[in-house]
């Protein structure tokens, strides 16, 4: 385990050196903006923070930081929500955004090479002329990079059709905590021995840094229907939900808003003419072929009323479609309207259990006098509780942390885990306790062993701070600076 | 071996079979014990008195891929997962079912069609276990629209080769807390851990299935009729099967909602005058192309390069079975050339050939297994085509989950 530095003057001259000195940050003031992620909680400032421009140059500065022994951190675009790319103490973040290539589109076999700062929009864009589309779309797919997609196997909503990032990640190049290149997969898909790519996506940057992907191009669907179901609550929204996967139809995304979600976007400029006096909305898109969509949405609908829908639209256009999906994607920025901070929570339980976990989270919020809202991948089963609070207001967030921990334990109750796509990073590691035993952590850790054995590549993350905290100390998990290992 | 004393050290454990029997050659290892655990807490103990006494183990579900992996440096024993068998859950309002690894899949298939649903996994053979199915990440026509045995499973239950038991993902259908373990294990052949139960995401019943057949006088047309039939919406399968002067056909599965599937076979009634068949033939295809041959290779490629490859290796006297939506190709042969000494496995005749597969596999950046080979010719090379690059870490994950080498040493890529 490396000792913890402090920082060098020699450290500093080592990194310039590896990627140049405009490209090497060090000065407090250029720091502050890397201090966290979108966990605004949890923060870290880095010693330095280099913007390397290829696979050599991150060779480089990990040879650099290893020299000094200084823990390092990949970053993307810092939209994680779990504190994946938060700096432990002595660490250098090296950040991947100026490696935003796209270096080969192949559209006869679906696959394009990307450097791991390509932002997972702009793909999509990219390729958009060959009848081509990147899936995963999480919603700051905007803004996010590919690479910090494959740290934390992003999903987003369309995941319920498409899967998630790792079902797109054909190959990886990865510099190990050493500096030596491995590559992993190939276009094909092939991987002699085991699946290693799969290894890699979703360690949440611990076992290396991706230099470059290979990712899967999908065919855009020749048609889409967007169905928009207006339920008087979120718990008939929520059965709603598990009729239509119950029937065997299979949507491309299935999403809820619920009513105070609904007031924040109609009072933005995400606002889509969503119907103030609902309690819930449901969004169900089918695509696939134009022939059997009419029939499956009208299914969808007669589902949705018998659920108790109020009333159920069917999208006219495309524009009106995508302004479902504005409103649906820009959620969680309408919420600044709402506090100065929101903690947005990730947690997964069996979609049959969500009426009642539903309920139950909204009693945990009103139970602690918090502003809670709801917007979520409700066909994965993945619950997005968010909390609008002001971080000032040092009782206000000891009941957020509160209420968060409570809803954590009511989704592992009722058959779930504690992460849906947002990762464990700094903000779950004390209750990954809560869903894995001992030995589940020490199996994981063999393979952290194999590839990172001095624990140099972002440390921190995923793992318990204390040994099985969360069962010793329920309030474990404290917004301190994040310690190695 | 295991001889009668090594037996004998076995003996006792609870809730285990031990069975002693005919000798079952595998790769000319001649194995005559066969250790059954009757539960994942009986799997623990046998895996430990394994470590203990210094043995090592092949792990066998329904035995149809013993012969995949480069050769044994040690097998004193067969652990079955025979008796880790049985649907312990199915919810049907989830989809999801959670099965014993011995459960033969023909029993777990029908018990999720008794639930309105269908098990999302393609059987390598008859007596097949879901164990062996995802120990092998066994892959068949229908994961086209099934997709690869890993994007299936959302948690397993395993015994790694330390004897721990531990457990990785979980019930619910989107999941990414800690490391995706999982996908280690899938297509770990038994060499890390072996899968006691595993979490399944089933997938809807189709409400019609049709297999439509079509044939081609000429090699690339059938390999670009494959390619376009397996970009339908409906297509769960397609193969491509060229046999010996037969001409090449082609064999499309559509599956789905019956107007998409009516829609697909009209469209490709049209387009490559295919006719309906009797769903069956599928698996005989598939089973008459890759059984029986003394030598088989699984080739991945990308769908633009099958034409070329066909091409190419359609002048030797081997047996063909391509994936074209799935991008492999199965390559299987009894000698090299129709001349006399063109038998492989004697001396270096193979040595041209295979330099063949290396280039084919350079220039479409993948690789190869040779999953079937005279014992011989896996002595003479690494049945993984692969480049040194990720060797390392490989070792370094097998000293990690099996530090005593207990489950299958050798058999990975790296003969690790």
């Amino acid at each position: 385990m490396a000792a913890s530095p402090t920082v060098s003057a020699d450290l500093i001259a080592g990194l310039e050196a590896a990627v140049g000195r405009e490209a090497c940050l060090s000065r407090p003031d250029e720091l502050f903006v890397y201090e966290c992620d979108a966990l605004t909680l949890h923060t870290g400032p880095p010693v330095a923070v280099v913007l390397p421009q290829d696979t050599a140059q991150v060779q480089r500065v990990v040879r650099t930081c290893r020299a000094h022994g200084a823990p390092f951190v990949p970053r993307g675009a810092g939209t994680g929500l779990s504190g994946g790319a938060t700096a432990p103490d002595g660490a250098v973040v090296i950040e991947c955004s100026r490696m935003n290539r796209i270096l080969e589109v192949n559209a006869e076999d679906r696959y394009a090479v990307v450097e791991p700062g390509v932002v997972n929009a702009r793909l999509s864009e990219a390729v958009e002329s060959l009848g081509l589309f990147y899936a995963p779309d999480p919603s700051s797919q905007q803004a996010c990079t590919i690479g910090g997609n494959i740290a934390e196997n992003s999903g987003g909503p369309h995941t319920l059709k498409y899967g998630t990032t790792t079902n797109h990640v054909l190959a990886v190049s990865l510099v190990l905590p050493d500096g030596e290149l491995l590559e992993l997969g190939s276009p094909c898909g092939w991987s002699p021995g085991h699946d290693l790519v799969g290894a890699v996506v979703g360690s949440e940057g611990t076992l290396g840094v991706v230099t470059r992907a290979i990712v899967r191009l999908t065919p855009i669907p020749e048609q889409v229907e967007t169905v928009l179901g207006i339920f008087p609550d979120v718990v008939k929204a929520c059965r709603a939900v598990g009729s239509i996967i119950r029937s065997g139809l299979v949507p491309s995304a299935l999403e809820i808003l619920d009513q105070r979600t609904i007031h924040a976007v109609e009072d933005s400029v995400y606002a889509a003419g969503l119907p103030r006096d609902a309690g819930a909305v449901l969004i169900a898109e089918l695509d696939g072929a134009a022939s059997a969509l009419v029939p499956q949405a009208e299914q969808v609908q007669r589902l949705a009323e018998s659920a108790g829908a109020l009333r159920v639209e069917r999208a006219r256009d495309a524009e009106e479609r995508q302004r479902f999906w504005k409103a649906r994607k820009g959620a969680f920025g309408a919420m600044g309207r709402l506090a100065p901070d929101l903690y947005v929570h990730d947690a997964v339980v069996p979609r049959s259990k969500l009426p009642e976990v539903l309920a139950e989270v909204c009693a945990i919020g009103d139970r602690h006098g918090l502003t809670l809202s709801n917007v979520f991948h409700a066909g994965d089963g993945n619950l997005h509780p968010n909390i609008s609070f002001d971080r000032r207001d040092e009782d206000e967030r000891a009941r957020v942390l509160l209420a968060g921990q409570e809803i954590l334990e009511l989704c592992v109750r009722m058959g779930g885990v504690i992460t849906g796509e947002h990762g464990v990073g700094t903000e779950k590691r004390d209750f990954i306790g809560l869903v894995f035993g001992e030995s589940d952590l020490e199996a994981m850790k063999h393979l952290r062993a194999a590839f990172d054995p001095d624990r140099v590549c972002n440390p921190g993350k995923i793992f318990p701070t204390t040994r099985f905290c969360v069962e010793s100390n329920p309030h474990a998990r404290g917004y301190d600076r994040v310690p190695l290992g | 071996m295991m001889g009668q004393s090594a037996s004998h050290r076995l003996a006792g454990l609870e809730n285990c079979e031990l069975r002693e029997g005919t000798p079952l050659e595998i790769d000319g290892l001649e194995i005559a014990s066969v250790l059954a655990p009757q539960s994942p807490e009986a799997l623990v103990d046998a895996i430990l008195a394994l470590r203990a006494e210094g043995l090592a183990a092949l792990v066998v579900g329904g035995g149809n891929r013993l012969e995949v992996g480069n050769l044994a440096q040690r097998a004193d024993v067969l652990l079955s997962t025979r008796g880790l068998s049985g649907v312990h859950e199915l919810d049907a309002d989830e989809g999801i079912a959670r099965l014993g690894a011995g459960t033969p899949l023909a029993q777990a298939r029908a018990a999720a069609v008794e639930a309105g649903w269908e098990l999302p996994l393609d059987a390598p053979g008859p007596g097949a276990t879901l164990g062996g199915v995802l120990a092998a990440a066994a892959t068949g026509p229908r994961a086209l629209g099934y997709r690869q045995p890993r994007d299936v499973v959302l948690g397993l239950d395993v015994v790694l080769g330390s004897g721990d038991l531990t457990r990785c993902g979980g019930r619910v259908v989107k999941n990414v807390t800690g490391y995706d373990l999982a996908k280690l294990y899938i297509g770990s052949r038994g060499t890390l851990c072996v899968i006691a139960s595993a979490w399944i995401r089933l997938v809807p019943s189709p409400q019609r299935v049709l297999l439509l057949e079509a044939s081609s006088a000429d090699l690339g047309a059938a390999c670009r009729a494959g390619l376009r039939a397996s970009r339908f919406n409906s297509a769960r399968s397609c193969v491509v099967s060229f046999e010996g002067d037969a001409e090449p056909r082609v064999l499309v599965e559509l599956a789905g909602d019956e107007t998409t599937v009516v829609n697909d076979a009209d469209q490709l009634h049209a387009e490559l005058e295919t006719r309906t068949v009797e769903v069956a033939a599928l698996d005989a295809v598939r089973a008459r192309s890759l059984g029986g041959h003394r030598l088989a290779v699984r080739l991945p490629l990308l769908p633009s390069r099958f034409e070329a490859v066909v091409e190419r290796l359609s002048s030797h006297p081997c047996s063909l079975l391509a994936y074209p939506g799935l991008g492999y190709l199965h390559v299987a042969l009894d000698r090299v050339g129709d001349a006399p000494g063109d038998e492989f496995g004697e001396g270096d005749s193979m040595a041209p050939w295979f330099e063949m597969m290396d280039e084919i596999a350079r220039e479409a950046r993948g690789g190869y297994v040779v999953e079937r080979a005279p014992v011989d010719l896996k002595q003479q090379r690494d049945v993984f085509s692969t480049s040194s690059s990720p060797l390392p870490v490989l070792k370094a994950i097998k000293q990690r989950f099996d530090p005593d080498g207990v489950l299958a040493p050798g058999r990975s890529a790296g003969r690790i």
